[in-house]
């Protein structure tokens, strides 16, 4: 096992110089290309948009597929989007896909006019559901998906589904949990528990399901402590924490990012 | 935290603290930078897939493929991955050196010098972050012309140029081509 930390050059300012071939030293890294330019258009696989449901316990989730691109395959990476999915990172999915990725956003159960009730273990589930749609054979090759390269990147909520999901589901490649709520502490802590229980309650409107007295409820196979998931060992990251309740006055909040081992490079799509 | 995630065999687990409120409200690029540098060295070090369901790759997309790995080789001084980024017989005009590089003795040689200096004091990768920018890729049946700009100097436009031609072990640097002039010109 290795692991790192490391902190942005956000904020900091370094001399520059010139390496000889013409980078720049990586404490002062440029903004990369797929954030603020559009790659050449592949004209006989060009970019595009497809809009479908995923079937999940009975319900149609509904989804989006930005592909990327090129003729593939690409990896794709899934968005799960936070509470109440105000905030679904779509400016995020569009640089991924410049970037060469295919990005899946999807509505939770109960959220958003699907139908269902929403709840904890009904998002795990339907993200699991959606995982099991792109690695679909049939689907890889419809829209040129490598389905053995998938990523979850989730914020907030959607951070903590990504780590829960990503920590069963060993072939997960990799997890980025962005400012990611941990459930499992909330659990733990009855005052701050009845904090989140209170601030929720005002703001998800577009949520459909129980009473949010009962929207925390540890899932089956949930653990107490902090760390909240006891996936299997091999498996990926769990959970991470960026948050207090009072946001506002919070000045840091952290982007976990976790991905495998180095392998043998593979491909640049764009 | 962190240290309750690696006791749980997380591996390559980073962390970055980006000073925003919960949703980035006022760090949205800083954050798709992040997200889009780990994605890239991610998919640096994945497999290539072998799906049977793999669809034909264009040639644009296997010569920009060859590309990333070359310039990722060189972020990291990856000394094997940017060798065999060459053919043997391959060219080099580089802006440090006057001379031509005639074939993978002397270009090997001139490299070696370069990574030397990047390398400074430094001891793991990557050492360097580099972007190209206006990519354009023309491909003429087994030979491609990349060429593409870099500002790593304030004041000055760094163009390059890179001829591949596509062998059967994969698309071969056989020119590169370095340059730089005032960006005032």
């Amino acid at each position: 096992m290795s692991s790192s930390v490391i902190t942005t050059a956000v904020g900091r300012t370094h001399a520059a110089h010139s390496t000889g071939y013409g980078s720049r030293p990586l404490a002062a890294q440029t903004t990369p290309a797929a954030v603020v330019a559009d790659p050449p258009v592949d004209r006989q696989s060009p970019p595009g948009l497809a809009m479908f449901t995923v079937p999940s316990h009975g319900v149609d989730l509904d989804a989006w597929l930005y592909l990327a691109s090129g003729a593939g395959p690409h990896g794709t990476v899934i968005l799960p989007h936070g509470l109440p999915g105000y905030e679904t990172s779509g400016d995020l999915a569009q640089s991924i896909r410049r970037a060469g990725w295919n990005v899946l956003l999807f509505h939770y159960r109960g959220t958003w006019g699907v139908g269902g009730a929403f709840s904890q273990s009904s998002a795990i589930e339907d993200t699991a559901e959606v995982v099991r749609f792109v690695r679909d054979p049939a689907n890889a090759a419809k829209y040129r998906t490598d389905p053995k390269r998938l990523v979850l990147v989730g914020h907030s909520f959607g951070g903590f589904i990504a780590g829960y999901e990503a920590s069963h589901d060993p072939d997960i490649k990799a997890v980025a949990m962005i400012a990611a709520v941990n459930l499992g502490r909330i659990n733990a802590d009855p005052k701050e528990r009845e904090d989140r229980l209170k601030r929720w309650e005002t703001q998800l409107h577009p949520v459909r399901g129980p009473r949010f007295q009962n929207f925390l409820p540890r899932p089956s196979g949930m653990r107490k402590t902090g760390t909240t998931c006891s996936g299997r060992r091999r498996s990926a990251l769990a959970l991470c924490c960026s948050s207090k309740p009072k946001i506002k006055t919070m000045p840091i909040w952290k982007l976990w990012l976790r991905h495998c081992g180095r392998r043998a490079p593979s491909g640049w799509n764009r | 935290m962190a240290s309750a995630l690696r006791q749980k065999s997380a591996i390559g687990l980073e962390q970055i603290a980006v000073p925003t409120d919960h949703s980035f409200s006022d760090q949205r690029i800083a954050l798709q930078s992040i997200v889009i540098r780990w994605l890239d060295k991610l998919r640096a070090n994945s497999p290539a897939s072998t799906s049977p369901q793999e669809q034909p790759v264009s040639p644009d997309s296997e010569v920009r493929e060859a590309l990333a790995k070359f310039i990722h080789a060189f972020d990291d001084l990856d000394w094997e991955g940017f060798r065999l980024a060459f053919a043997d017989d391959a060219t080099v005009f580089y802006r440090a050196f006057p001379e031509r590089a005639n074939g993978r003795t002397e270009f090997e040689k001139t490299f070696k010098t370069v990574f030397e200096q990047i390398r400074g004091g430094k001891t793991a990768a990557p050492y360097m972050d580099i972007q190209p920018k206006n990519m354009d890729t023309q491909i003429f049946g087994d030979v491609a012309v990349a060429t593409f700009h870099l500002d790593d100097r304030t004041g000055f436009l760094n163009r390059r140029t890179i001829v591949l031609n596509k062998t059967v072990s994969g698309w071969k640097i056989v020119h590169l081509h370095a340059s730089e002039i005032p960006a005032s010109r």
